[in-house]
């Protein structure tokens, strides 16, 4: 049987410069290649400018990779073929979750565009659903009609994850979901995905610069320098056998990280 | 960081606006000026043509000299200027209003499909709007009239020309801006394609600029409207537009001041009103100001 998602050699590199004479490209990201199973997390970390984001966005179709190919349950999502199949199963939850939110149209609004797109359910329909998801990330339904300035950031980000969720997909991207929030919401938020990942099934593919968080959270991770990948593996073996140096300054350098015994 | 719209909702928009007072005095001069507009030629005494030619330069009613029969006097050629400027009005506004909705509606089709275009075609399209922006819109309008000929509608082309730019690089750069947020990725992740991209989701976005630069292309049409028809280049005589009034009692003015006064007085009203409430408008939609 294929795994449910599996990268494999992916390439970005960007255009530096806008003088069409000079073709300095910066490379981004350099052969990443993993593989997912439904309820599993595999954890993307490095530091800031790792490539970690720009593989959030590939992963859900936000950019193109130059190389490398994408699988869904065995089929290539790269070709136009699968696009559909793409866009429902594989969503993103967005860093800054106040950001992601359109300030001058109401939370139904932004949560109706997907369903819009990717269902053919009729305006009850829609409605019921984006009630149940928000209910699902423990925001009240009537919260809906309002606009999302009227939201704490840890509501926001629980619509950001309400909005991942209404296709009912099976693999979500985090992209730092966290990372913007205090930590006391940062417990709550953590604990909700979680719930999520036990009731619904759902792979994770999520991003970090948490190290202490990723050992808690994750079955696997991937550890990206300058976009090559330098470590992939379960948790428990990249943490405590680091093969390459870098982990290991990584892993030194964080504070919430415990060594195991 | 949090970002508070403040407009979200645009009932705290109104409310800012009504603390405005110098907003609110242009607000109620500019809607008695608009009621008068609608309802002039209805209350206007005379035919604004009509020539009495026994009652020529009558000053208005509260001079010794004034007649009750004209209300502000007559000009030169025993017209009644109360008449005229009500007429006036009447014609002013709607060549200002019919100027300002051709001028947005281009200006904003051109400007949002300048937003979706390549690098290369954008940059063209907007370098030629910036060479445009870079006269006085005055001076431009001269300039289109010199060539195409005077005369009302040419004058109106003219007006329009000069708008378009600022619509077309006000939409764009907007448009361009909002492109980059995260939401219009959220958006376009959600599978909204780029029309519906366009108009729900950085539509709603971009109103409150393009309120206020719609605000102050009425007062700029206004003026320019009057602006040619003073230097004949617009409105001919004998028709009563407001411009054309003034250039042509320009030689009376040491002996009939009032003739020149009243006119230049109606456009002055008139777009000081507007770019009160222009102004007002702007503050309350902008967040950077009030915050």
């Amino acid at each position: 049987m294929p795994n449910l998602f599996t990268a494999k050699n992916l390439t970005k590199s960007y255009r530096v410069s806008n003088n069409p004479l000079k073709k300095s490209q910066l490379e981004v990201l350099h052969g990443v290649s993993f593989s997912l199973n439904p309820g599993q997390t595999l954890a993307v970390v490095g530091e800031s400018g790792s490539g970690k984001s720009t593989l959030a966005r590939i992963l859900v179709g936000a950019e193109t990779p130059d190389s490398g190919q994408l699988f869904f349950e065995g089929k290539n999502i790269l070709s136009k073929k699968h696009k559909f199949e793409w866009f429902k199963n594989i969503r993103l939850i967005f860093q800054d979750a106040s950001a992601s939110l359109n300030p001058r149209i109401t939370i139904h609004q932004s949560l109706e565009e997907p369903l819009k797109n990717g269902t053919d359910y009729n305006a009850t329909q829609r409605s019921d659903r984006i009630a149940e998801v928000l209910e699902m990330v423990g925001l009240r339904p009537e919260y809906a009609k309002r606009y999302p300035h009227t939201f704490s950031g840890g509501q926001r980000q629980r619509i950001g994850i309400a909005r991942a969720l209404l296709l009912r997909p099976k693999v979500i991207v985090a992209d730092e979901p966290v990372s913007s929030l205090d930590v006391s919401v940062q417990a709550q938020i953590i604990n909700l995905l979680l719930d999520l990942q036990d009731r619904l099934d759902l792979a994770y593919v999520f991003i970090s610069h948490d190290l202490g968080l990723v050992q808690h959270f994750s079955d696997k991770v991937l550890v990206l320098n300058n976009g090559t990948q330098e470590e992939y593996g379960p948790v428990s073996d990249v943490f405590s056998q680091p093969k390459s140096k870098y982990t290991l300054e990584l892993l030194d350098a964080s504070a919430g990280y415990k060594k195991p015994e | 960081m949090i970002k508070l719209p403040v407009s979200a909702n645009n009932r705290a928009a109104w409310t800012i606006f009504r603390q405005n007072k110098g907003a609110m005095i242009g607000a109620v001069i500019l809607i008695i000026i608009l009621i008068l507009a609608i309802i002039g030629p209805w209350i206007s005494p005379y035919d604004p043509a009509r020539q009495f030619t026994n009652k020529i330069l009558i000053p208005p009613i509260w001079s010794p000299a004034g007649d009750f029969n004209f209300f502000l006097g007559t000009d030169d050629l025993g017209r009644d200027i109360l008449s005229r400027l009500l007429h006036g009005a009447r014609l002013s506004l709607q060549l200002t209003f019919t100027v300002v909705l051709i001028a947005a509606l281009s200006g904003i089709l051109i400007g949002a499909g300048a937003a979706f275009l390549n690098q290369t075609l954008r940059s063209l399209l907007m370098r030629i709007m910036d060479l445009l922006l870079s006269f006085p819109s005055l001076l431009l309008a001269i300039a289109i009239v010199a060539i195409i000929g005077p005369g009302l509608p040419n004058a109106i082309y003219a007006v329009v020309i000069v708008l378009i730019p600022q619509f077309v690089r006000i939409t764009q750069s907007s448009i361009s801006d909002e492109l980059n947020n995260d939401y219009v990725m959220a958006a376009r992740l959600d599978g909204a394609s780029s029309l519906r991209l366009l108009s729900h989701h950085v539509w709603p976005n971009i109103t409150p600029a393009l309120t206020v630069q719609l605000t102050f292309s009425f007062s700029t049409a206004l003026l320019d409207i009057a602006a040619l028809g003073f230097l004949g280049l617009g409105a001919q005589p004998p028709m009563a537009e407001w411009g054309t009034m003034l250039s042509e009692s320009r030689a009376f003015i040491q002996f009939a001041p009032w003739t020149m006064t009243l006119p230049g007085l109606a456009i002055f009203l008139t777009v000081l009103s507007i770019n009160l409430v222009g102004d007002g408008i702007r503050d309350a939609l902008d967040p950077r100001l009030n915050r």
